[in-house]
């Protein structure tokens, strides 16, 4: 096992995820799935644990759309994937002869060239009835009598992207709304879909206007590990790299990094193991503790963790920002607060009225976003996990 | 042979004889190729750290180890050279590869293909596409995956600047198998650092430290061996002191220590400096390069603390470097962490908040030193620095000697300009010296020589920047017979009987100065100003003059007298002197304003602190603002000290003051209830500030309706009335408290409070009011003193629309309606 910080884990590297795996494969049988979590949460790799192991008879189509900016390039990527794929012949008829020709030809073909070439001339044959074809597309494949799951990473960035110029705008509404009413067609109930992204799909609707259009999707939430699986996941990691960490040793991790995920695991113990490979000293809770105040929450990581201060800029208005910039300063400094002095300080931030709905929303996307958690008891306000509530207090603590 | 610039020219065994200190980040890279998944999922890694570190050297050894240990076979290595000027999108990155693979592998076809997709594809999006796709075409049909060893790698990302295509990269390495990179970079770069990037945390980063002292010496003794250097153990052994400060100047960046070795290890003072003056030039380009690609506002940052440092060898707060360089606080933190980042300083202290900076690199100090240094003196300062350093005092003695003997030598075969230079590198020798004494014999020494050649026009360049009053008069009268100096200087260097005087008076000041200091110290105040009285009229010296009048005014501010106090420091802070530091003054200030509430006037003074110069200025300043009404601002202040001191219980309880003054009663009640929790038998706050603790608690469990803790907080906080003698508080708090409780519904209750606490006398108006509206007993008013009576009645109309609802209830309520939170805060107040 390698401790991978960055790239998607695949094979033995992917750990203790199985059941969400399951999980995964019973909802997409029922219908579509929006994997969400917040950024290096491992949605990717779940993505890959799909691809590498599918089940109950499903083909798997999987596209990258971080990169794409209209729908003609997803529609020939998807084409040519599917055209590649054993035993599915397709004939898009709107396409006549020369589409024809060329869908055999993306099947025959072993040059990367060769298909490139290929795909360059079917992105330009489909951009004028990109819908059409698409259609037709969907609808041969629904007859194929075999479940087949889409999955598409980055949706959501590639939606902001096109959301950035006019047309863009009009195409991604109407790409949309096609793949909405595609969904929900009845003759298409073998195609499923899986979505994920690594900007919140809900804030990139909501500028769209769109908030509905995947209202038939199951939201599935990656959680961090359990501390049963966490355990596990630090000695998997010491074994493979042979670092021996003492129980003691372990418990000082957890107690650093608060709630056991994934990502933040890797990163302390990607620093301890820079240690040991140095000094080949013994590691000890109090060089653990040194190496989290010196390293983790160092330079040198900081910016594993600054999505969380940028994406507020992305996701809220200046005053928004600003209210809850202070309220994370606040919660950072004082450990918890009661709703109404996160209600008080929002309130005083924005500088106008605060009503209890707005508030309720505001504080449901923090928690959404695993910035801050609730107390089931007391409904107090704390920070979703104390890294992050370490890294905000000395980064942005003295900031108003 | 050794290529300090250019390792990819030195043999493959030199390169791995001389290769010191990185082997477990090589083992590591190896591993990560040998473990890479077959498809996607591969993990990236950038080496990171400032130029000269050993990068280039690193991705030679992994292109090494991948042959040695056989990974050849399914990987092929492919190196860019360090510049690829001629990237300037995805597609030319991509082209670059095939051409640079076609090198790697020999095979020129493979470049002529790439050549001719440029004309076949005439899109760049295709282009780039189509180059991807003949790189994967290559590793299908050779049945291998690349390993891209790409050089200054955030160089060719800043040259690509698109977003999109590095969108495209990062699809290329994510979801394929084909590639996997290891770059070099100079710093974090933006791609990999911005979180709204697509390459965004996508690689594994290895950063390079500084050599430690153990392995310059691996360097060095590995670089020797490469030489065939005899004997260089006891070279080593005998010179460990000097590389010390080869680590000092150098911060062990292992090109620069190997330049720097090279130069001085056997030289002595004449070829030290030629070297070292030929070594400056030689680093000119990199540095020069190093602060070319820097953005404004860095470079003038850079440049104020090499110029700084190289006088004082002192680290520069950020709050000193902002005033310096009028750039705003903020943007100069902002600027001065990314100088961090990208290895051009270092700062001490991090955890703490006071970070003092200073430049990565001693030798750049030296060389911006040399370059820009003003006036002949402060260039060559860089060189009497180095003296100090690299010489210990005998060595400096013996050079000195050596030195002399050279120029008499010189001297009496005629060759005056050989001597001169001799005087010359004498007179840095001896600006180098520590030792005072001998420093003026060498400097006189100096002198002498000068004057015996008759140099008289250099003697005069270099004549300023001695000490001259410590000269002996022999020396200032063969300066003057010279005509060096005028017979006014000479007889200045010379002590008047009026100097002698302040020199006598200041020395009996000084005396009585620290009789006083030491009274102060025992408390005894009034005998300080005693001692001090008679000074009065005396001429002093500026520096004992301005002591004078700060001592005074710690005493005056320790007996209590606070406006005289503020008078003594102002003069204190008067009186000009080299002291620019006016902090214990200040501090004299901030305390009279304090202990006389001028809350205006010592905030004015904390803003003339920088923030590092204060101990709990954040502390001072919540104080202030609590005094001055601005709640808010004055919870942000105890906040900003909770973050530094956060164990201090007097920051937790003014913090629950502040807060308890805008009404947030909970939230200030957890702030005393940490405030207390963090006493210690050293630090402790006074007992009656427990009284608003209880008094809100009380209040909180009323509401709450949890009868037994209201009544617990009610008899703690009737108890530490009495203890505390704090009667007039209870009468006042308990009153008013009681009328709002009641107010809100919790009349009976009440009653029994008063009852429990037998303290009706405090509180009579207040329970007959009560006992009245419960029995409807006229005789209970009646019978009272007219003006008791008509207290009484007063209570009644008020209290008559809450106690008509209560008193039809027996007890008090499980939950009562809460009473106006507003109110309840006025009434706490």
């Amino acid at each position: 096992m390698i401790n991978r910080i960055g790239p998607p884990v695949r094979g033995e590297d992917f750990f203790g995820r199985e059941s969400f795996v399951d999980l995964v494969w019973q909802r997409v049988r029922a219908g579509h799935v929006l994997l969400a979590a917040p950024r290096r949460f491992g949605k990717t790799s779940v993505m890959y644990a799909l691809i590498d192991a599918p089940r109950h008879d499903f083909r798997i189509i999987h596209a990258d759309l971080e990169h794409m900016s209209d729908p003609t390039e997803l529609l020939t990527e998807l084409i040519i994937k599917l055209s590649r794929e054993r035993g599915f012949s397709l004939n898009l008829p709107g396409m006549g002869e020369a589409a024809k020709r060329l869908l055999e030809r993306a099947r025959g073909v072993v040059s990367e060239v060769e298909l490139l070439e290929t795909k360059i001339t079917l992105r330009e044959q489909t951009r004028r009835n990109w819908k059409d074809i698409g259609t037709a597309l969907f609808a041969q494949v629904a007859t194929f009598k075999q479940p087949v799951l889409f999955i598409l990473d980055e949706l959501p960035m590639m939606l902001d992207r096109m959301a950035a110029s006019p047309e863009g705008r009009e195409q991604a509404i109407e790409m949309l709304r096609w793949l909405r009413h595609l969904r929900v067609a009845p003759e298409m109930s073998d195609l499923h879909f899986l979505v994920a992204g690594s900007i919140g799909i809900d804030y990139v609707l909501n500028d769209l206007g769109e908030i509905t259009a995947m209202n038939d999707f199951e939201r599935l939430r990656l959680e961090p590990f359990t501390p049963q699986v966490a355990g596990q996941f630090l000695d998997a990691l010491g074994d493979a790299n042979n670092i021996a960490l003492s129980p003691a040793c372990r418990t000082k991790i957890f107690q650093l990094i608060g709630e056991p995920v994934p990502y933040f695991l890797q990163i302390m113990f990607s620093e301890v193991s820079k240690l040991h490979s140095a000094s080949g000293d013994k590691i000890t809770p109090a060089k653990i503790e040194r190496i989290y105040h010196e390293r983790v929450l160092g330079m040198d990581c900081k910016s594993y963790f600054e999505h969380y201060n940028g994406r507020l800029r992305d996701y809220y208005k200046p005053q928004e920002e600003k209210a809850i910039k202070r309220l994370l300063r606040e919660l950072a400094v004082t450990d918890s607060l009661t709703r109404s002095a996160a209600h008080a300080i929002l309130h005083e931030s924005l500088g106008r009225t605060l009503e209890v709905e707005e508030f309720n929303g505001l504080m449901a996307n923090l928690e959404n976003d695993f910035y801050i958690r609730q107390d089931a008891t007391t409904y107090d306000y704390s920070f979703a996990c104390k890294l992050l509530r370490d890294w905000w207090l000395r980064y942005y603590g003295l900031a108003v | 042979m050794e290529r300090l610039y250019n390792p990819d020219l030195m043999s493959e065994a030199e390169i791995k004889q001389t290769f010191v200190a990185r082997q477990p980040q090589i083992e590591e890279l190896v591993a990560l190729i040998e473990k890479q998944p077959q498809g996607a999922g591969v993990q990236h890694a950038v080496v990171v750290a400032p130029r000269g570190m050993g990068k280039t050297t690193m991705l030679l050894m992994v292109q090494f180890a991948l042959k040695d240990r056989g990974l050849d076979a399914q990987w092929q290595a492919v190196r860019f050279p360090e510049e690829s000027y001629a990237i300037n999108d995805l597609a030319d990155f991509w082209l670059e590869t095939l051409r640079n693979l076609a090198v790697a592998v020999e095979t020129p076809d493979l470049a002529i293909e790439a050549e001719n997709l440029i004309a076949k594809f005439p899109r760049n999006a295709d282009l780039q596409e189509a180059a991807l796709a003949l790189i994967k075409d290559w590793c299908r049909r050779e049945n291998k995956r690349l390993l891209l060893l790409v050089d200054n790698f955030d160089q060719i990302l800043e040259q690509i600047n698109s977003e999109r295509d590095n969108a495209a990269l990062r699809n290329a390495l994510m979801n394929d198998g084909t590639l996997q990179i290891i770059g070099g970079a100079t710093a974090f770069f933006h791609e990999a650092r911005s979180y709204d990037q697509p390459l965004y945390n996508f690689f594994r980063l290895y950063h390079l430290e500084e050599l430690t002292f153990e392995e310059i010496q691996n360097l060095l003794r590995q670089r020797a061996a490469a030489d065939g250097t005899p004997n260089f153990e006891a070279i080593l052994q005998a010179n460990t002191v000097r590389l010390r400060v080869l680590r000092y100047f150098t911060g062990g960046n292992p090109r620069l220590v190997l330049m720097l070795y090279r130069v001085v290890m056997d030289s002595q003072v004449v070829e030290v400096r030629e070297a070292l003056e030929k070594l400056l030039d030689e680093v000119t380009p990199y540095y020069k390069a190093k602060i070319d690609s820097l953005p404004p506002q860095q470079r003038k940052i850079l440049d104020h603390i090499a110029r700084i440092s190289s006088q004082t060898n002192e680290g520069l707060t950020p709050g000193e470097i902002a005033k310096a360089t009028r750039l705003s606080p903020q943007a100069t933190s902002t600027q001065l962490r990314r100088l961090g980042e990208l290895g051009y300083v270092r700062a001490a202290n991090l955890r703490v908040r006071n970070s003092y900076y200073t430049l990565s690199e001693p030798l750049y100090a030296i060389w911006h030193q040399m370059r820009f240094g003003r006036g002949p003196r402060r260039r060559v300062q860089w060189l009497v620095d180095f003296i100090k350093s690299w010489y210990d005092a005998d060595e400096l003695k013996g050079e000195s000697q050596r030195l002399e003997d050279r120029f008499r030598n010189f001297f009496q075969t005629g060759a005056t300009k050989e001597a001169l230079s001799s005087l010359q590198h004498r007179l840095y020798l001896a600006h180098a010296m520590s030792d005072v004494p001998v420093k003026s014999d060498t400097l006189e020494s100096v002198i002498d020589g000068y004057l015996q050649l008759g140099a008289i026009k250099e003697l005069l360049d270099v004549l300023p920047e001695m000490e001259m009053k410590k000269f002996s008069d022999a020396t200032l009268s063969a300066l003057f017979d010279a005509g060096c100096v005028t017979k006014e200087v000479m007889q200045r260097m010379k002590i008047s009987s009026a100097e002698m005087k302040i020199r006598v008076e200041s020395a009996k000041a000084n005396g009585l100065i620290g009789l006083a200091i030491q009274k102060i110290k025992d408390e005894m105040f009034e005998d300080a100003l005693q001692l001090l009285s008679p000074i009065n009229s005396w001429d002093l010296h500026p520096v004992v003059l301005q002591t004078t009048h700060f001592v005074r005014s710690v005493a005056l501010l320790e007996s209590g007298f606070y406006k005289e106090a503020t008078v003594e420091a102002k003069m204190a802070m008067e009186v000009e002197t080299e002291l620019t530091d006016h902090s214990p003054m200040l501090n004299v200030l901030l305390g009279s304003y304090l202990q006389m509430e001028e809350f205006e006037q010592a905030m004015s003074i904390l803003d003339q602190f920088p923030d590092h110069d204060q101990e709990h200025l954040h502390f001072l300043k919540g104080l202030c603002l609590l005094g001055l009404d601005r709640h808010q601002e004055s919870v942000l202040s105890f906040d900003k000290e909770i973050i530094v001191s956060s164990e201090d219980p007097f920051a937790w309880f003014y913090r629950g003051l502040a807060l308890k003054e805008q009404g947030l009663i909970k939230e200030s009640i957890m702030s005393w209830q940490k405030a207390f929790e963090l006493e210690t038998p050293e630090i402790k706050l006074e007992e009656k500030w427990r009284f608003g603790l209880h008094q809100g608690n009380f209040i909180l469990s009323v509401f709450n309706g949890d009868c037994n803790s209201a009544r617990t907080e009610w008899m703690r906080c009737f108890r530490l009335s009495r203890e505390q003698n704090l009667i007039d508080e209870w009468k006042e708090m308990a009153s008013q408290t009681l009328s709002c409780m009641i107010e809100a519904g919790n009349a009976r209750f009440i009653r029994d409070l008063i009852r429990d606490t037998q303290d009706e006398e405090s509180l009579f108006p207040l329970a007959r009011a009560l006992d009245y509206l419960f029995t409807g007993d006229e005789a209970l008013i009646e019978k009272l003193s007219p003006e008791i009576r008509n207290l009484v009645v007063e209570m009644v109309e008020k209290l008559r629309p809450a106690v008509g609802d209560a008193a039809a209830q027996p007890a008090p309520k499980a939950r009562p309606r809460p009473a106006p939170r507003q109110r309840i805060h006025k009434q706490l107040r």
